[in-house]
C-alpha cells in the first residue's frame, strides 16, 4: 500500500505494508537520526513530532501516519547551520555516545516551542520519555536551559 | 492483516458488523502496537479508529463527557476536567511519558482492561459510565460493571467504546491519587489507589475509594470506605482504616512486585493520603 506523509516539509509517498513499523520504515528511507532502542516504548531514542507533538516512532503503524506531518532529527539543521538547541547541546558537552541526543532534542524542542522559559522540572518532565545510557542527564537539562536563551535572544 | 480507517461511526459499527475472523480496533496503538510486536495479538483485520469524531470534552449541565479517542494529554491539560474532575486530571499526568501520553487514549486505556490502568481508579470513584455503541443502538454500562477480568471486559466484537460520562465534581469534594511505580516516568502501577470524600465537621462523609493492580481488575475499597465514615477522623481511624484495605486487597506476585509488597503499600497509600489530607482540611 502507498501512503503519503510530509516530513520535515516535504511531501513523500512511500510504499508501506499494514504492519510496518513507522521506526522500520524512516529508518529504511534514510532517516537515520531515528534510532532503534528498546522498541517498546521505553526509552525515546525513536522520538519524532507527529502533527507538533512528541511521539515514539516505534508504537505506530506506519499507515497511522498517513495524511500527517512529521519532523525528524533531520529537519532541523540547514546544511552548513545548526539549530540553537543543536549548537547548545554541542557547547555544554550534552553529548556522549550520541544515541539519545536526536530525541532529546527533539523533545527539548516541543518543549521551548511552548515554554520557552522552563524551570527545571518542566525539563525533566519534558525529558522523562527519554532515557540516556550514559545518564549525561544534568548537561542535557542544562543545554535545555541554555537553548531557551538562545532562542529567547538572550544569549 | 487487513487495515481499515474508517471516517465515520456508522461506517465503523458497520465494518465491525460484517467482518468475521479476528478484529482489534487501533485508537492511539500504545499498548496494542506492542502486544502485536511481542505476537501476544495477531490481528487478522485493524480497524484504525483515530479518524472518528471521538476527540472532545463537553459539559452539559451537571456532567462531563469525555469522547474514548481524548488523548491522556488533553485530558491532563484540560480546564473542565482540572476544575470538574482534579482527580483525572492528575492521575493521567502520571501516565507514561510525554510521548505515551500523546498518542495514548481513554478508550484504550479503558478498553485494554489491565487492573493497572491508571485512568480506571478516578473513573470509579467518578462513578462513571461507560457509553457503547454498535450497528442497533447504544448501551450504557457503569465502569465497575465494565471489567471481566484481567484484559477482559464486557464489550461485544461489534461494540465500539464512544464515550465516558460522569457528573461534575463538587468544589468541597477532597480527593488524592497516589501511584507506586518502579519509578516516577514510564511506570506502570504497582499499585494505585483513587479516594473521593468530603471532610464536614471532623468526619469523613461520602467517601469512594478505588484500588488498582491489586486484583483481578480494580476494584472498590467498599468496607474501608464505609469504616472511614463512621467515626471521628483522627489519627486512630487512619491507622484501622489502612489495615482493614489491606484486607480488602488480594493482589497477586508478579514481575513487578511481590503481593505482600503490594498488600503493604496499599495500606501505606492509604494513610499518606489521610494524613495529608487531614493536614490541608482547616479544623471547622
Ligand atoms: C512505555 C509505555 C508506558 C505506559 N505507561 C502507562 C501508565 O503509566 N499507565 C497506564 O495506565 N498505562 C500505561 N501504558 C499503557 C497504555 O499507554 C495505555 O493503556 C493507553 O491509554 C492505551 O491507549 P491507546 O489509545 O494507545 O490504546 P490502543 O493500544 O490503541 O488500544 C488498546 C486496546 O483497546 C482497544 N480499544 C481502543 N480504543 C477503543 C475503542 N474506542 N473502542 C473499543 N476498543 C478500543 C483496542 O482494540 C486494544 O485492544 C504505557 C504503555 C507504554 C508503551
Ligand atoms: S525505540 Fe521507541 S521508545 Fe525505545
Ligand atoms: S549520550 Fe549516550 S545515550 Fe545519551
Amino acid at each position: 500500500m502507498l501512503i503519503e506523509v510530509t516530513i520535515n516539509g516535504i511531501l513523500k509517498s512511500f510504499e508501506t505494508s499494514p504492519g510496518e513499523i513507522l521506526l522500520d520504515l524512516l529508518r529504511r528511507e534514510g532517516y537515520k537520526s531515528v534510532k532503534r532502542g528498546c522498541e517498546t516504548g521505553e526509552c525515546g531514542a525513536c522520538s519524532i513530532i507527529l502533527d507538533g507533538k512528541l511521539a515514539k516512532s516505534c508504537l505506530l503503524f506506519a499507515p497511522q501516519v498517513s495524511g500527517h506531518e512529521i519532523v525528524t532529527l533531520e529537519g532541523m539543521e540547514s546544511f552548513s547551520k545548526l539549530h540553537p538547541i543543536q549548537r547548545a547541546f554541542l557547547d555544554e558537552g550534552a553529548v556522549q555516545c550520541g544515541f539519545c541526543t536526536p530525541g532529546m532534542i527533539l523533545a527539548a524542542k516541543t518543549l521551548l516551542e511552548g515554554n520557552p522559559h522552563p524551570m527545571e522540572e518542566e525539563i525533566k518532565e519534558a525529558i522523562s520519555g527519554n532515557l540516556c545510557r550514559c545518564t549525561g542527564y544534568i548537561k542535557i537539562i542544562r543545554a535545555i536551559k541554555k537553548a531557551g536563551e538562545i532562542l529567547k535572544g538572550n544569549v | 492483516m487487513k487495515v481499515y480507517s474508517p471516517e465515520t461511526i456508522e461506517e465503523t459499527t458497520k465494518i465491525l458488523g460484517k467482518l468475521k475472523g479476528n478484529v482489534h480496533l487501533l485508537a492511539g496503538g500504545t499498548d496494542l502496537v506492542v502486544k502485536v510486536k511481542e505476537g501476544t495479538v495477531l490481528p487478522e483485520n485493524l480497524i484504525n479508529i483515530r479518524k472518528l469524531p471521538l476527540d472532545y470534552i463537553k459539559e452539559e449541565g451537571n456532567q462531563l463527557r469525555i469522547g474514548a479517542l481524548t488523548s491522556i494529554e488533553t485530558i491532563h491539560r484540560s480546564k473542565p476536567i482540572r476544575t470538574y474532575a482534579p482527580i483525572l486530571s492528575d492521575a493521567a499526568g502520571k501516565m507514561g511519558s510525554p510521548q505515551i501520553r500523546n498518542l495514548a487514549t481513554i478508550g484504550g486505556n479503558i478498553a485494554n482492561a489491565s487492573p493497572a490502568a491508571d485512568t480506571v481508579p478516578p473513573l470509579f470513584v467518578l462513578n462513571a459510565q461507560i457509553v457503547l455503541k454498535d450497528q442497533k443502538g447504544s448501551r450504557v454500562i457503569p465502569i465497575e460493571k465494565f471489567f471481566s477480568g484481567p484484559g477482559e471486559n464486557v464489550m461485544r466484537r461489534d461494540e465500539i467504546l464512544m464515550e465516558i460520562t460522569f457528573r461534575k465534581c463538587a468544589q468541597s469534594d477532597e480527593w488524592f491519587f497516589s501511584k507506586l511505580g518502579q519509578r516516577k516516568a514510564l511506570a506502570i502501577s504497582k499499585v494505585s489507589l483513587a479516594f473521593r470524600g468530603k471532610v464536614n465537621q471532623n468526619r469523613l462523609t461520602d467517601v469512594s475509594i478505588a484500588l488498582g493492580a491489586v486484583a483481578p481488575t480494580v476494584i472498590y475499597a467498599q468496607r474501608t470506605a464505609r469504616f472511614l465514615e463512621s467515626k471521628t477522623f483522627d489519627s486512630a481511624l487512619i491507622d484501622e482504616a489502612s489495615r482493614i484495605i489491606q484486607e480488602e486487597a488480594s493482589p497477586i506476585s508478579d514481575i513487578r512486585s511481590t503481593s505482600e509488597y503490594r498488600r503493604r503499600m496499599v495500606g501505606a497509600l492509604l494513610k499518606q493520603g489521610l494524613w495529608e489530607l487531614k493536614a490541608g482540611v482547616s479544623p471547622d
